[in-house]
């Protein structure tokens, strides 16, 4: 194969090509920081949920602790355990 | 085109510019061209340096350039939780922020504001200013660990310049002590110390991400780059207990030890179709959250660490051995009269001489003559091989970090006094969860399933050790300990059958085995018509006159099995069953009656 001189229009086209590439490349990179900062932003409002929901679930293990419950059904609703005679089991 | 165009229009109409009078510029062909091209290097150039900026790795910028804008920072990730087998926590890290400052920074601005920054961080001003002069020169001062959020988001608002927080996850542990021994607890870095924290820590811990930012002039982090380590919060592990069931545990225990003044206790409670331990709990307890008290006295998971020698509890697998061996059934009939047999030098005894027992009569009546007897009739290796195949003498599979094997010495060096004393359960050592395990093979007719803390993906293979009418014969044997005569009968229920045992074994002091501290307990498996749960209940050196095992264990044997029966709803196997069907009739009759009427 012969070199032979590149016509004006293909250096033009490279010329193109090339500040096209370029241009794709900043702005990928570009894309890709604010796409990682958005990221960033979005674990941390995920973290900040879970950290709440877990403090929710250890609230609600708090409230519905076992003695309390036990002691607001026996003194507050005076609610007894039904002696075996009294409850009925149904075999299928 | 159109340029040429809009020339061609351009000397059509000269007149009509502004400036069409002036003279014509005459200016040399190459000037335009100079200057497009100075123009066109110009922009090169700049595209080179973009392209340079871009493309190159960051990498391969000097160290020193990257550090003037760019930062690494860590990222904390939580360790896993634990929670029991429905979802409850038993362990969870939540974050707490530690304030510090950066003296290079670090810009009060009269004293009123550092009057504000002490009171939201709660130390007096002149804790602070002493802090702060005393570790000036390491350049970063931590003012306060620990806080919560919240609290720390309002030493944040006021703005001081320096003042920044670093953020870390502390455990807590929900439940307290009644978990405690069983979750163990993590050191200051979330390392697990004890318990399943320990045993189960790589699983648990997580690994802190760090990323690339990018700060500006003033150390402020505007930006962030690129990740060079995800953060990955640890997993979350499930246990296999049942905290409804541990918290009936504890508390039935923690009654009887302070009624008893007992020295130390345990409860066991195992799935017998699965080997999964449902409950486990110990007294004296501690507080995994306030260890200001640095006790391992109390820190111990006694049902897993500690040994006790099992005394009668141990008798229902010497029967074991003996209807394993053909030669022995149920209903085969020992002579224990006249209630004391010599063996070398020792007398075994019973309390009073019972005649002629069948193999079930000599469990009812927890007889020592009776159960050496039959000991001393069976080959030593037979008998170690069936104690050995129950899993006593060695760890059991639950993992769990200082377990003891228990002791059980090879049937090589037994000889007859120590073949009978093994008989009624001395001269061998077993932890509580050893026992449970055996007493769940019972009730899972003779296949003993590994123990485990955790739960399983998949169901477990269990692998036979007595034969099925070994077990079944156990069983009925172990129902008339409970029966109203027999020792345990104080572990009844009223709506389950129960198979069990008493336990009171005096203690190996200096010198010899004590008359007066004693290891009582129960162990037994409910309910009987098809054995669910296996619950062992160990109490050491309980008060009081009457301290046997069917006195002290059995009621919280009852208590817990009772409750626990009821929480997995397990159908009664007796007495209530048929009222059920009396209540129906009786309805139906009440509700013909009332048509007919």
């Amino acid at each position: 194969m012969s070199a032979r001189p590149a016509s004006a229009l293909t250096n033009a086209l490279l010329w193109v090509a090339l500040l096209a590439t370029a241009l794709g490349n900043v702005y990928a990179r570009h894309e890709a920081n604010q796409k990682f900062g958005e990221l960033r932003r979005l674990e941390a409002v995920g973290d900040e949920l879970g950290i709440e929901w877990n403090g929710l679930r250890l609230s609600e293990s708090y409230l519905a602790r076992y003695d309390l419950v036990e002691q607001t059904a026996r003194v507050e609703l005076d609610m007894v355990m039904p002696h075996p005679s009294d409850v009925a089991v149904i075999k299928p | 085109m159109t340029a040429r165009v809009r020339k061609k229009a351009n000397r059509r109409k000269p007149s009509t510019t502004p400036k069409g009078n002036s003279p014509v510029l005459t200016v040399a062909k190459w000037r335009p061209a100079l200057v497009l091209c100075g123009l066109g290097l110009a922009f090169l150039g700049l595209a080179a340096r973009a392209v340079y900026l871009q493309v190159v790795p960051l990498g391969k910028i000097p160290e020193g350039q990257r550090n003037a804008h760019l930062i690494k920072v860590k990222l904390p990730a939580h360790r896993g939780p634990v929670t029991d087998r429905h979802g409850e926590f038993l362990a969870v890290s939540m974050p707490v922020d530690s304030v510090w400052v950066d003296t290079a920074a670090f810009f009060p601005g009269g004293n009123d504001r550092v009057e504000a920054l002490s009171e939201a961080i709660g130390y007096s001003s002149e804790h602070i200013q002493r802090r702060l002069s005393r570790y000036m020169h390491m350049g970063h001062v931590s003012l306060r660990r620990h806080m919560p959020p919240k609290k720390a988001a309002r030493v944040m608002a006021l703005n001081v310049p320096g003042v920044y927080l670093r953020r870390d996850y502390r455990r807590f542990y929900p439940r307290g002590p009644i978990s405690g021994h069983v979750l163990g607890f993590t050191n200051v870095d979330d390392e697990g110390q004890e318990g399943l924290e320990l045993a189960y820590d790589a699983h648990l811990r997580s690994r802190d991400g760090l990323h690339l930012m990018v700060r500006n002039r003033l150390g402020q982090i505007v930006s962030g780059v690129r990740r060079l380590k995800p953060s990955k919060p640890g997993a979350s592990l499930t246990t296999t207990l049942d905290l409804r069931i541990q918290h009936l545990a504890f508390q039935a225990l923690a009654e009887a030890m302070e009624e008893r003044s007992a020295k130390s206790g345990s409860v066991v409670v195992l799935d017998v179709a699965t080997g999964e331990i449902l409950a486990m709990v110990n007294h004296p307890v501690y507080n995994p959250n306030d260890r200001s008290q640095l006790l391992v006295e109390l820190y111990r998971n006694r049902a897993v660490t500690d040994i006790f020698e099992p005394g009668s509890s141990l008798k229902p697998f010497i029967a074991a051995a003996a209807l394993e061996s053909g030669r022995y059934t149920s209903d085969s009939i020992v002579d224990t009269a006249p209630g004391r047999l010599i063996v070398g030098n020792k007398e075994i005894t019973d309390p009073r001489s019972y005649g002629p027992l069948s193999m079930g009569g000599i469990l009812q009546k927890s007889s020592n003559v009776g159960i050496s007897k039959v000991a001393l009739d069976l080959e030593s290796r037979e008998l170690w091989s069936v104690l050995v195949r129950l899993g006593f003498g060695s760890l059991t599979t639950s993992g769990f970090p200082g377990e003891s094997a228990g002791l059980l010495n090879s049937y090589v060096h037994w000889r007859p006094l120590q073949q009978a004393t093994l008989a009624y359960g001395y001269g061998l050592s077993v932890t509580p969860l050893q026992l449970a395990q055996a007493y769940a093979v019972i009730g899972a007719q003779g296949v003993r399933y590994p123990v485990t803390f955790v739960r399983r993906d998949k169901p477990v293979r269990g692998e036979r050790v007595l034969s099925e009418s070994t077990a079944e014969q156990l069983l009925a044997m172990l129902e008339t300990v409970v029966a109203p005569e027999g020792t345990g009968h104080r572990a009844r229920l009223e709506a389950y059958r129960v198979a069990g045992k008493t336990l009171t074994a005096r203690k190996y002091a200096a010198g010899g085995y004590s008359t007066e501290r004693h290891v009582t307990g129960f162990a037994g498996v409910a309910p009987a018509s098809s054995p669910r749960l296996a619950v062992v209940v160990v109490i050491d050196e309980p008060e009081g006159t009457d301290n046997s095992g069917g006195k002290v264990a059995a009621p919280v044997f009852a208590d817990v099995m009772r409750g626990a029966l009821r929480m997995l709803a397990v159908a009664p196997d007796q007495a209530p069953a048929r009222t059920a069907e009396k209540a129906i009739r009786e309805h139906v009759a009440v509700a013909t009656a009332g048509e007919e009427s």
